[in-house]
């Protein structure tokens, strides 16, 4: 079974099937009275066309040689007639033959010719199957790539949003103070006395330490979240951190008592003297700014957690109010008014804090591999800060 | 004595406020936040009204909604985001004016004079506009349309009235915003625009192809006479 170059192999095997019996006639003829042993050769021809060609050119010799060898060599030599009936029965039998051999031989063709195509198509949906797994194989990975990169712009994205919304809350904190040290400044109402400028002057200098105050926490903040913390941890007796946090207090609350208990205190922790300072000075703040004149401020330690240090800050404050529970460790969120709440025209003197205590809190805590709580509700208490530190590793 | 109601939350800025508008001769009162502010201005006592629009507990902007529809008081937001959007968004909900943190004493002061005179525009007789199915009437100040009265605020009526006292007139933008909101202004067209939107809004049948209050290209607006 060939391919390719068709019209010249059609021509060559059409040319086979009329000069192939003539040639074997040619070949037989001088056999003489044993030519009729050799007929069978005719219908390897016939195969052989058909298997090449098809039935066409097979019927064509068949007929061909039917024609030869009733001429050539049955009797009457010379003619195309038939004298003997077994003669006539042979031949036909001969033809028959010839036919069927042809038949199956062009059967036998196509089913070549179809199983080769068949193979032809499978090996044609295999490689497009292959080329497909590919195509998809490329397009999962371009769609995990996508989506990879979608989260970045997503991840950027909110980066982006937190920062302005952190930028617009800078802004908001830093004019509120400018407001008051700008609308005082250039008021040019009222008694111009000395008692009245010392009072506005008073206010000016109260508002730039307020500002001074808020950009420091916010350099703090810059530090913790930047990774910039540079810390020292040692051993420290927890009880002269608490000891130089309380003297601290009293700098500027000197009324306000704060009780604790020395003999709990005198353990080691871990950390580094300035920020767990920072950390009480915070939270020590907080407590005197919530609970009102003339009640105390607890510190109480315990150990609850092994290798764990507990410190609880305990005011009797109101409380954080609901709604800000969830957020009190967040940056800039302010419980509202102070000095016992109320919210009225009566607290116009109230220390306010930057809003930024709380979070430093954390951050510090944090950093000593420490936690930081808020337990509200405690019975006969406002808000209660809780948070740990880790135990100074014993001496050997 | 005209009565100021100073809603703001930081103690410091409030206690300035209130000293400075005291030594005016303002009558004060002060709320530290949106609450305690919807509560006094619910009494209706104010004539200006001082809102920080960030208030802890109830929002600014809800206090401000909150007010929608009234005549008086004026409103005058204060806000430390000196962003033009929150600029035009308090005046869409119906401020009558902004201020932005960090303020002068003088700029304060003069900006509740300005709001003062445009809650009591000029005294006296003054005729009756009629345009289309909106009758303003000058002497009474109240506004009518299809014979229903047409809720104002004060610097909606102030705009209103100037267009009215000139009605078939183009008046310009300066001229427009130096009568009604007070000689130091002249460059604000962002007011004039939110504040002839909201005047659409109430009047026009369809306000956004206005019939009454109309647009004279770059130059300025105009009432129409228009007849029945």
């Amino acid at each position: 079974v060939t391919r390719g170059g068709r019209p010249v192999a059609d021509l060559a095997v059409w040319l086979a099937a009329v000069a192939a019996p003539p040639a074997l006639t040619a070949l037989l003829f001088p056999l003489g009275g044993y030519q009729r042993d050799y007929i069978f050769l005719y219908l390897g021809i016939v195969a052989v066309l058909g298997l090449l060609r098809g039935l066409g050119p097979a019927l064509v010799s068949a007929a061909l040689s039917f024609l030869l060898v009733d001429y050539f060599f049955v009797p009457p030599v010379g003619t195309l007639a038939i004298a003997d009936r077994q003669d006539l029965v042979n031949l036909l039998a001969f033809a028959t033959t010839a036919c069927l051999v042809g038949l199956l031989a062009s059967r036998r063709r196509r089913a070549l010719l179809e199983s080769e195509a068949m193979a032809r198509q499978l090996r044609d949906a295999n490689s497009e199957m292959v080329r497909l797994n590919a195509e998809q194989a490329a397009a999962a990975q371009a769609a995990v790539r996508l989506a990879r990169s979608e989260q970045q712009i997503r991840n950027l994205e909110e980066t982006d949003q937190l920062r302005r919304e952190l930028l617009a809350n800078i802004s908001h904190e830093l004019r509120t103070p400018l407001a008051t040290i700008l609308a005082e400044s250039t008021d040019s109402t009222g008694a111009r006395s000395a008692r009245e400028g010392q009072r506005r002057l008073n206010v000016i200098a109260a508002e730039a330490r307020r500002l001074k105050a808020l950009v420091d926490d916010m350099l703090d903040m810059a530090r913790i979240e930047g990774g910039g913390l540079a810390l020292h941890f040692e051993p420290i007796l927890l009880e002269d951190v608490i000891t130089a946090a309380v003297d601290r207090l009293h700098h500027p609350s000197p009324e306000r008592e704060v009780s604790w208990d020395a003999a709990s205190a005198a353990v080691e922790v871990l950390a580094d003297w300035d920020a767990l300072g920072q950390v009480f000075d915070n939270l020590l703040a907080n407590a005197d700014r919530f609970g009102p004149p003339d009640t105390p401020i607890a510190v109480e330690v315990s150990r609850e957690e092994p290798g764990l240090v507990t410190v609880r800050v305990t005011d009797r404050g109101p409380g954080v109010p609901a709604e800000l529970q969830d957020r009190v460790f967040d940056r800039f969120v302010r419980g509202g008014g102070g000095g016992g709440g109320g919210g009225g025209p009566s607290d116009d003197d109230a220390e306010v804090g930057t809003g930024l205590g709380l979070p430093i809190v954390k951050g510090l805590v944090e950093a000593h591999a420490g936690g930081v709580v808020l337990e509200n509700g405690r019975a006969g208490a406002g808000a209660t800060f809780r948070f740990t530190v880790p135990e100074a590793p014993k001496e050997p | 004595v005209s009565r100021v109601l100073i809603v703001e939350d930081d103690a410091s800025l409030r206690s300035s406020i209130r000293s400075i508008l005291e030594r005016s001769s303002y009558e004060v009162r002060v709320a530290g936040d949106g609450a305690a502010g919807a509560r006094e201005i619910a009494t209706g006592r104010f004539d200006v009204v001082l809102l920080d629009i960030g208030l802890p507990f109830v929002d600014g902007w809800r206090v401000l909604a909150g007010l929608e529809g009234r005549r008086l008081p004026s409103v005058i937001v204060i806000s430390a985001r000196g962003e033009e959007e929150d600029k035009v968004r308090a005046l869409d909900m119906g401020a009558d004016d902004y201020l932005a943190k960090p303020f002068g004493a003088d700029e304060l002061l003069a900006r509740i004079r300005a709001v003062l005179r445009r809650a009591q525009p000029p005294a006296g007789p003054g005729p009756v506009v009629r345009s289309g199915c909106v009758t303003i009437d000058l002497t009474a100040h109240s506004v009518t349309r299809d014979g229903a009265e047409v809720r104002l605020s004060p610097t909606e009526y102030g705009l209103l009235a100037a267009l009215a006292r000139h009605a078939g007139e183009v008046i310009d933008h300066r001229t427009l915003l130096r009568e009604v909101w007070g000689p130091s202004y002249g460059h604000e067209r962002n007011y004039l625009r939110t504040f002839i939107q909201r005047l659409r809004t109430k009047l026009e049948d369809d306000p956004h192809r206005p019939a009454l209050i109309v647009t004279a290209g770059t130059r300025g607006y105009r009432l129409e006479k228009l007849g029945r």
